[in-house]
């Protein structure tokens, strides 16, 4: 170091020498077209001192009249400029590209240079974000950033997301990264009704985010970046710059873009077995469950009516000794649609030429899903603008009003033996295929009550549910902010922003009478309301200290209050058919049916204080301290003030070593590391004592209505305190090959200990749990974006980006007494955490195992033993993914595929194994008359070698809820096209004679192919599903329903 | 620069001071907004909360014992394998935090507002609740458990002896509550007696004899208590007096039908249980070589227990649906083959194997193979106690709305179980001060037969005439029942006489006929496990419930159910007497 400094020292003496005549010279800096740019930074070149210029982009400077000057300013490219001997220099100055001096959007919306950060942060562009065939804005950002996973509910539009980032780091907390629109904090939460058995496909509320309306999304991973968000920062934030929120960059001229795409939704569904028809042991019956009958006979053999039968013969007498023929009816594939969506997107951009910039747009989705009674239509209006006054003020706004309304049928959990409760797809998907679905009725003539095949009509018709089982959702929601900036000094500005977030989402859960689970009819509906203010007010400095140091320090103060109240009613025993409203039914409470209030309010609010400084050293060295005391009104006052400090550093050899300057191959190397903590605070109200109570407990046979109030089951803790976070990051950036290979690699280990876990407690204690401090998740993984520029010619060019992500979890000391915790599903049945083992192993029951060989041990009766104590049968974390995006492009032909490759993990699957265990698809499309032996190993130890009946190993040794549920456990490894767009801009000079100013068209399609080995073949089963609803459950699936396959066109035209 | 600095101080200054006011605002944010403090408790509406939880936990404890002793499926194979020590977590859950909890809660609540009533009805249940947790488990935690919010996590057990000591000392203090002058006003809601305040003493009383002749057999001073209990005669003697629990018929919101009308009568997919075949068959063949007996009005038909038709409603009232896929034991039954297990004494006359005759259809004891689509077929709970169907051999499929409409009882303790009770102690103790042994056998069949037969019009049901069964039938077969008990030749198969007519009457009670199996071993003809000849040793208690043994650091050993009898403290009779 000694040594370059000398070397330094020496060059710049040797110029000095050789100096000119000075003169002062003036100019502008402006960008390309022709605005000003604020606070470039004005060097000249070989040591002749500097200057910065003003916000009206003028500087003044004294040089040598041959010097060259070097101006850089945040955003742009660097350049060069020779004075020659001139008095006044214009400068303009190019917006980066892909350049060294990348600007991010970090915390607060604040843009700062991405090499003095110390942390990672992802960036995904509009382009990659708009006329998407998908509406939800998580589901696009699958695979585009390392280390964020995002995994759907369903395949019905609307249907809720779950999205995390780094991995789960708490077990009992929210897992859902935080959503910063336009610098303020967004409700992205899932407000479901009820629990995972009650069918509930509850949209996310990111789902109001309207992709046509972004301009960029940042998403910050570790917790150094999301410091200053405090405790709601801490699963990462996705920061979200909406179009606009983006008006404070200049304009040049004013524009309107219309956009119209067109796509069409498919279901993904299996290949049905057209060999084989409903029937036990070769039985040739249609009346059955399963698909074990016998083979198909051309002509088809003529059996009894499934609807001849005692109790439908009054209702249907035409069915009354009626031939059916048995055969292939292709009924699942008729029973889905092909849907459609259609979004029309007008954005407005303009501009009173650099002092007032505003953007108005509006989008309307209107989204078909491959069912019926299953869409989406969303309305989003929006409006922001930027002024800069004359007096050292900046003023902005945004205001976006969207209305999104969804609707699908109800998607309880399924096992192949009937759902929990309704459920579209928990009845559908393993029909016999003898069983002509769509050509028999579905309800009674007489009542509009369920009929269907099966004798003692135990099986809902899924027409019948298609009908008449109905969720909803309704959200009118208005979100925006308005912010003031004042500069106070050169370099010293305070900026003061009020956010609000209001929602109010309507949800309505409905079942007509005369259905299996709700007999009697059912509407239950609610209407909750989101607040959230945000107000935040803050000092930020940027200056120089001395010639060698930059200082950027930002420091504040915010407060965030979040409101959320719901008022709701659930009715029971419907009066007339087809009616959903409240007086239309005889009982009414206010409970929803796993028991949860319907009406409640809670809020809390969290303070902070915060402080971080950067400085940086000769643009190749930066250092970043900090740290927030946060104050939440969720525990007792003793532990409510919570600090925490971070610290990172950058260092950039590639501009400190003149050795390393010049290389071709090494262009830019950029080293980072960090040491961040942050915490997670409870939920609301559960530190003190209250008193449960309830009415109308109990109505005797008189009429006489018994009303309650008891001591509530759970124990408040008054010492409950928040979880604490704590990660250490480092990584590297680098350009490589002439910047065509870039490399941002990142490792990091997050330890979140002190978890919030709801500790059981022996009734005897008069409670049966408590919440604890007590647990550790530890999560370590790499992260790793690779983008190589394989063929950079005038009109070819190709670029291949990779993402790899791979991260382990591991939970610790849990107290010995606390042998399982529950994180999702049923408590003999679910995912866990266990010491020692990955966060959410999948516990269930499995087949008994020889110890010796490990092989299953067969009973006397030729079935597998089954061992009932739940026991780790899997581990649904993936060993790691990958992600592959190539961007080809011709002149202003763009081809684009997205390939996604994850692999290891396992789930629960209920649809496959259920499938194969009724028999269903052409899996089993075997000859079904040879006996089978399971393999594996009698009690003796001596191999198995009792022979039984194809349906029995299928069905008995199959299926889950029968046979062990370790049955249903299958590797997720999964190869799959995401993505497939072509786009084609027309020439501008092709369009002189239009009144236009562009047109672009375009063809996409999402999720069109995916390969999971390890599934049965034919079942086409997407391994990329959770049964578990939005939560911190992964691995496990109910008969949840297909994924979807979306392509279309899209046109944009420019004004 | 000076006015800069001022800025710069006044805007800390506003910051410094608006954080404060904040972080002070921040406490209000710390109590449930939805739920009233604890201070605002109201002593009757704790009441209700414990009346409530006490039928659940009641309910809970009836079903376990009912499966062991054949009036509902067990399933079996073994005793050790047939129940997980999770299945007694509900019944410890509804006894502490339903019962317990909120009576110690209440109880210093009510007396500080002098309503001993509510405070002795409290008691009463408390101690029953005692009583049945130490019946059911034997050692328990009560000293140390429910003390508030300082609550002791891992409280100790009890020994049973003391925990029983402690429940006699419960209704002591009831009874004292009860006689208490001054008292306020009543409770709102009393679901047993409606406010009468002598039928709860009487009540009380009966519950200590109840306990004392549980304890007969280990504890000798219990005589002398019995003694003076039945001298003084305040026991439940009259079906007025019956303590039960009495069911509505309100579907949902809240469904407050009796638990197995609700099980027993979907919308659809039929009778979601078995009831046992021993007890189809004690009830309607037993006392008839093995015949189905129905009784009938009329001439043709003059034997048969009266309260069949009552007690349970078949939905076919033959086999003739019956195909291999759906009863496979039928073809090797007594209508086929007649392949009952070689371990089986004669089929039917001395035991039921796979159906019991004229469609009464339920299952084995112990028979744990899979259950086919036959829940149109099962025998469904009639209408006693459950508020079902009257049999009126009408064959029809369960429905949603069907005969009382789920209006039923719990029949905790009725007139004729006191009856039944003092038949016991005439016979063992030859306490006679309220008659004979065979008088109050005749007393308490009698009850029995009174209670269920006019039952349907307590429901508002009107019973098809031809299908009520005549005085003359009533008669015989109580004359049936004394000749039985006056043919019987020993002490113990007058005993097994008078238990088996207490078996009888006790359908929907498997609290008593649990405690009196282990206690006497009567009924002596209870079915053998079908798919073993031995299922181990008979379960003498249950398992430690899962929420105990493994929540409880203080917790004793798990039992080991099968392997060892685990009988509790009143029972010392050897370990395979009952099978």
């Amino acid at each position: 170091m000694r040594k370059l400094t000398l070397l330094l020292l020496g060059v710049t003496l040797l110029f000095a020498q050789q100096t000119w005549a000075q003169n002062t010279i003036t100019g502008q800096v402006t960008d390309a077209n022709g605005l000003p740019i604020a606070r470039a930074t004005i060097k000249i070149k070989d040591g002749g001192g500097g200057t910065t210029a003003g916000n009206d982009g003028t500087f003044k400077i004294v040089a040598p009249a041959n010097a060259i000057l070097i101006i850089s300013a945040v955003g742009f490219e660097n350049i060069t400029v020779p004075v020659n001997n001139r008095q006044v220099v214009p400068v303009s100055l190019t917006q980066v590209t892909s350049s060294l001096n990348e600007v991010v959007v970090t915390a607060y919306g604040i843009k700062r240079e991405k090499k003095a950060l110390g942390y990672a942060v992802s960036t995904v562009t509009s382009k990659d974000l708009e006329l998407k065939p998908e509406n939800d804005i998580a589901r696009i950002l699958n695979g585009k950033a390392p280390g964020v996973n995002v995994l759907s509910t369903s395949g019905l539009s609307g249907s809720g997301t779950n999205i995390n980032i780094r991995g789960i780091s708490t077990i009992t907390g929210g897992s859902t990264p935080l959503f910063v629109v336009d610098g303020v904090a967004f409700d992205g939460s899932t407000n479901a009704q009820g629990n995972f058995t009650y069918g509930n496909t509850t949209s996310s509320r990111f789902l109001d985010l309207d992709p046509n309306n972004i301009e960029s999304i940042s998403i910050l991973k570790g917790l150094a970046a999301a410091t200053q968000y405090g405790e709601n920062g801490r699963n990462g934030v996705i920061i979200v710059t909406t179009k606009n929120g983006s008006t404070q960059k200049t304009r040049t001229k004013s524009e309107i873009s219309v956009s119209q795409s067109y796509s069409v939704i498919k279901a993904i569904l299996p290949e049905y077995n057209d060999g084989y028809g409903g029937g036990f042991d070769e039985s040739s019956g249609v009346v059955f469950f399963s698909n074990w009958g016998s083979a198909f006979t051309n002509p088809p053999e003529i059996v009894t009516h499934p609807y001849d039968k005692s109790r439908l013969n009054d209702i249907f007498p035409q069915y009354k000794g009626a031939p059916y023929e048995r055969k292939y009816y292709s009924s699942v594939p008729n029973f889905f649609r092909s849907g459609n969506n259609k979004t029309t997107s007008i954005n407005a951009a303009g501009t009173t030429g650099g002092n007032l910039n505003y953007n108005i747009n509006y989008s309307y989705t209107d989204d078909k899903g491959y069912l019926e009674n299953n869409g989406l239509v969303k309305n989003s209006f929006g409006m922001g603008g930027t002024a800069k006054l004359t007096n050292k003020f900046t003023v902005s706004g945004t205001v976006n009003y969207v209305i999104t309304d969804q609707k699908a049928p109800p998607t309880s959990d399924s096992y192949g033996n009937n759902a929990s409760n309704s459920s579209i797809f928990g009845n559908v998907l393993y029909t016999p295929t003898s069983m002509d679905l769509m050509g028999l009725p579905y309800e009674s003539p007489l009542d509009h009550s369920q009929v269907y095949y099966r004798n003692s009509n135990d099986i809902q018709n899924p027409r019948w549910t298609l009908y008449n089982a109905f969720t909803k959702d309704k959200v009118h929601r208005i979100f925006g902010k308005i912010q003031a900036g004042y500069e106070l000094t050169k370099g010293l500005s305070l900026t003061y922003k009020i956010g609000y977030d209001n929602y109010s989402e309507e949800q309505e859960y409905s079942q007509n009478k005369g259905g299996l689970y709700t007999p009697t009819g059912l509407l239950r509906t609610t209407s909750g309301n989101s607040t959230i203010w945000n107000n935040q007010l803050y000092l930020n400095y940027y200056g120089n200290l001395g010639k060698d140091f930059t200082i950027e320090a930002y420091a504040g103060a915010d407060k965030t209050s979040q409101q959320y109240s719901q008022t709701g009613q659930k009715s029971q025993q419907q009066l007339v058919y087809g009616l959903m409203n409240h007086t239309n039914f005889i009982s009414h409470d206010e409970y929803s049916e796993d028991g949860s209030e319907l009406n409640y309010k809670k809020e809390q609010i969290s303070l902070g204080v915060y402080s971080f400084v950067t400085v940086g050293y000769r643009n190749f060295a930066y250092i970043t301290a900090g740290g927030r005391n946060s104050w939440s009104s969720t525990v007792e006052e003793q532990n409510r003030s919570i600090f925490y400090p971070n610290i990172s550093a950058s260092f950039i050899p590639t501009t400190a070593f003149t050795s390393l300057q010049n290389s071709n191959f090494l262009k830019y190397l950029k080293l980072r590391v960090g040491y961040s903590t942050s915490a997670s605070f409870p939920t609301p109200y559960n530190t003190r004592p209250y008193l449960a109570i309830a009415p109308r407990v109990f109505v005797s046979s008189v009429g006489t209505v018994v009303n309650i109030n008891s001591i509530p089951n759970r124990k408040p803790n008054s010492n409950l305190k928040p979880e604490l976070l704590g990660e250490v990051e480092a990584g590297l950036e680098s350009k490589l090959w002439n910047n065509r290979i870039t490399v941002d690699l990142t490792l990091y280990q997050r330890t979140s200990k002190d978890q919030i876990l709801e500790s059981p407690t022996d009734p005897a204690s008069g409670y049966t749990s408590t919440f604890i401090n007590a647990g550790k998740v530890t999560n370590k993984g790499i992260e790793l974006a690779l983008g190589v520029t394989v063929v950079n010619l005038k009109d070819w060019k190709w670029q291949v980006d990779g993402i790899y992500s791979i991260n382990k979890s591991k939970v610790t000391e849990i107290p010995a007494d606390l042998s399982d915790i529950l994180i999702s599903g049923y408590s003999n049945f679910g995912t866990f955490a266990t010491n020692g083992a990955p966060l959410g192993v999948i516990k269930a029951s499995s087949f008994q195992k020889d110890p010796k060989t490990g092989q299953r041990v067969v009973g006397s009766d030729g079935n597998y033993i089954t061992n009932t104590t739940p026991t780790i049968i899997g581990d649904p974390n993936p060993l790691y993914k990958l992600s592959g995006i190539s961007t080809l492009s011709y002149k202003s032909i763009s081809f684009r595929m997205q390939w996604d490759y994850t692999v290891g993990g396992e789930m629960f699957s209920s649809t496959a194994a259920a499938l194969l265990g009724r028999g269903v698809t052409k899996d089993t499309k075997f000859d079904r008359k040879t006996p089978w032996i399971l393999p594996g190993v009698l009690e003796n130890g001596e191999p198995n070698n009792i022979e039984i009946s194809s349906s029995q190993v299928f069905y008995g040794n199959g299926l889950p809820n029968g046979a062990a549920n370790e049955v249903g456990i299958f590797d997720q490894t999964c190869i799959r096209l995401r993505e497939v767009s072509i786009s084609y801009s027309v020439p501008p000079s092709m369009l002189t004679h239009l009144p236009i100013g562009g047109l672009s068209i375009g063809v996409s399609g999402s999720n069109l192919w995916y390969y999971a080995p390890n599934f049965p073949k034919y079942t086409h089963f997407d391994p990329e599903s959770s049964g578990l609803s939005v939560g911190n459950g992964r691995g496990m699936e109910f008969l949840s329903g297909p994924s979807a396959r979306r392509f279309g066109a899209s046109i944009r035209i420019t004004f | 620069m000076k006015y800069k600095k001022i800025i710069y101080a006044l805007a800390g200054l506003i910051l410094w001071v608006g954080m404060n006011s904040c972080k002070k605002d921040l406490n209000r944010l710390l109590n449930n907004p939805n739920a009233p403090t604890p201070e605002t408790a109201d002593v009757d509406l704790y009441l209700n909360a414990v009346q409530g939880n006490f039928v659940q936990f009641w309910s809970n404890a009836s079903d376990n014992g009912g499966s062991l002793t054949r009036q509902l499926f067990w399933n079996g194979p073994y005793y050790r394998n047939n129940f997980s020590p999770n299945s007694f977590d509900g019944e410890w859950i509804s006894a502490y935090t339903g019962v317990i909890k909120n009576a110690q809660a209440m109880i210093p609540l009510a007396q500080s507002q002098k309503k001993y009533f509510q405070s002795g009805i409290a008691r009463a249940l408390l101690a029953f609740t005692l009583g049945t947790l130490v019946d059911d488990f034997g050692d328990v935690p009560y000293s140390e458990a429910n003390l508030g919010l300082e609550a002791n996590l891992n409280p100790k057990v009890d020994p049973g002896a003391t925990a029983y000591a402690t429940a006699q000392t419960l209704l002591d203090s009831a009874i004292l509550d009860f006689q208490k002058p001054g008292a306020a006003a009543g409770p709102a809601n009393d679901l047993y007696y409606d406010g009468d305040k002598d039928k709860w003493i009487t009540m009380a009383k009966t519950l200590k004899l109840k306990f004392y002749m549980q304890v007969r057999l280990v504890d000798n001073s219990a005589i002398a208590k019995i003694q003076e209990l039945v001298t003084e005669n305040d026991l439940i003697d009259d079906p007025s007096e019956d303590f039960a629990f009495r069911f509505g018929t309100n579907l949902a919101s809240p469904d407050s039908r009796h638990p197995h009308y609700g099980i027993d009568y979907p919308a659809s997919g039929g009778v979601g249980e078995y009831i046992g075949d021993y007890f189809m068959w004690m009830v309607a063949a037993q006392k008839y070589g093995g015949n189905v007996n129905l009784p009938t009005n009329g001439p043709a038909a003059t034997s048969g227990d009266p309260r069949l038709r009552y007690y349970l409603y078949r939905q076919a009232t033959n086999y003739s649906w019956v195909d291999p896929s759906i009863c496979p034991c039928y073809t090797t039954s007594q209508y086929g083959t007649a392949q009952y297990p070689s371990w089986y004494p004669s089929v039917p006359d001395q035991t039921p194997y796979c159906v019991v005759g004229k469609g009464y259809f339920g299952r084995d004891f112990g028979d744990n193979s899979g259950a086919p689509p036959d829940g149109n077929y099962r025998t469904a709970w009639g209408i006693y106690p459950a508020g079902g169907q009257f049999d009126a051999s009408q064959g029809e499929t369960v429905e949603l709305i069907m005969g009382g409409k789920g209006a039923g009882i719990s029949p905790m303790w009725l007139s004729s179980f006191t009856a039944f009770l003092l038949s016991e102690a005439a016979l063992v103790l030859n306490i006679t001060d309220q008659g004979s042994a065979r008088e109050n056998l005749q007393k308490g069949v009698t009850a029995s037969i009174d209670k269920v037969l006019s039952f349907p019009a307590a429901v508002g049901v009107t019973v098809p005439d031809d299908k009520i069964p005549s005085a003359a039938q009533v008669t015989n077969y109580i004359n049936l029942v004394l000749s039985n008990y006056d043919t019987a030749t020993t002490d113990d198969s007058r005993l097994n006489v008078i238990m088996t007519e207490y078996y009888l009457a006790a359908w929907g009670n498997g609290v008593e006929t649990y405690n009196n199996y282990r206690l006497t071993g009567k009924p002596n003809n209870m079915q053998p496990a079908r798919a073993v000849a031995d299922p181990g040793l008979f379960m003498r208690s249950f398992f430690y419930p899962n929420v105990f043994i493994n929540r409880n650091s203080n917790a004793p050993a798990q039992k080991d159910p099968g392997n060892t009898a685990d009988k509790v403290f009143w029972d010392n009779n050897p370990d395979n007497f009952i099978h």
